[in-house]
């Protein structure tokens, strides 16, 4: 009987054998966009016709499985207006990726390739030079707003 | 301590910007040009005929300023022909345009017009005089420079 009670002791308790150990990362999504404006973007010569000269880049990244797209839009809707003259605006053409973009109601631009991607986006400009003498004094601006997002 | 931080730092996400704006701008500067037209009347004036509204220039004013213009008219010898050389001898003149009416220049005129360009406006100029014989004036020369300048408002 005391044998056996040693015996019972003596076992191994029963224990694994294997075992596993979760590891995990996670990659959040990342989208960024960056324009860099060329100095003619704030002196652009109103006087003179521009077509499809080069005003910046935008820098776009992403790492998305699905891509990103960008929507573009403009304050004034594809004008530069006066300062203090509103009805005093000069209308113009931006081209992103080949294409003229509509900024009377804003544009997205899609991009299915998956990520990790940078791309350099040449931004554009065209218009009809006025003689300065046809134009109300002053400075004419507009704000073009691109955001980025994932698809 | 330190380990915690790097990895911290090295796990926090890129603060990224989804938006970026592009601004545009273009800049018209100020245009203030005034162009004076004579016509053949104004240097062969006939001194011996009364002249009402004598057609001697075209005046073309531009300006593109917010707030609008004013043109200054000065005449080298107050409004006055004078002979080339004898200055008591002269024949007193005044000035008409469509929109200011008749002017002596005795003095500077100045005319505004506080309208937001771009203007192009082009007036007719007229002289009027009364006309003397010949036997009664001087022979010789009579004239008189007017200058016209135009600045903003």
């Amino acid at each position: 009987m005391r044998f056996l009670l040693l015996l019972i002791l003596a076992l191994p308790a029963w224990a694994a054998t294997s075992g596993q150990l979760p590891l995990r990362g996670t990659v959040p999504a990342v989208v960024s966009i960056a324009i860099s404006a060329l100095p003619i973007a704030t002196t652009l010569p109103l006087d003179t016709t521009q077509n499809r000269t080069r005003v910046g880049t935008s820098t776009e990244t992403w790492n998305t499985l699905n891509g990103v797209k960008v929507h573009i839009s403009s304050l004034n809707q594809g004008f530069l207006v006066h300062q203090s003259v509103p009805s005093s605006k000069i209308a113009y053409v931006l081209r992103y990726r080949n294409s003229n973009v509509n900024l009377t109601s804003g544009q997205f631009f899609n991009t299915n390739q998956q990520g990790r991607r940078t791309r350099n986006r040449p931004l554009r400009i065209s218009y009809t030079g006025v003689p300065h003498s046809s134009l109300l004094e002053g400075d004419y601006t507009d704000i073009v707003t691109l955001a980025i997002s994932a698809n | 301590m330190k380990k915690l931080l790097l990895a911290l730092l090295v796990a926090s996400p890129v603060w990224a910007a989804t938006t970026d704006t592009l601004l545009l701008k273009g800049t018209v500067p100020a245009v203030l040009d005034i162009d004076v037209v004579p016509t053949t009347l104004a240097t062969t004036l006939p001194l011996d005929t009364t002249q009402i509204n004598g057609y001697v220039a075209d005046v073309n004013v531009k300006w593109n300023t917010v707030s609008g213009a004013k043109v200054v008219i000065t005449s080298a010898n107050g409004g006055q022909l004078r002979h080339s050389s004898v200055a008591t001898s002269v024949i007193n003149y005044t000035l008409q345009t469509p929109s200011a009416g008749t002017f002596a220049l005795t003095s500077p005129q100045t005319f505004s017009a506080p309208i937001a360009g771009p203007q192009n406006i082009t007036e007719a100029l007229g002289i009027n005089y009364t006309g003397v014989p010949y036997d009664l004036l001087v022979e010789g020369d009579y004239t008189d420079t007017v200058t016209f300048t135009i600045s903003a408002i």
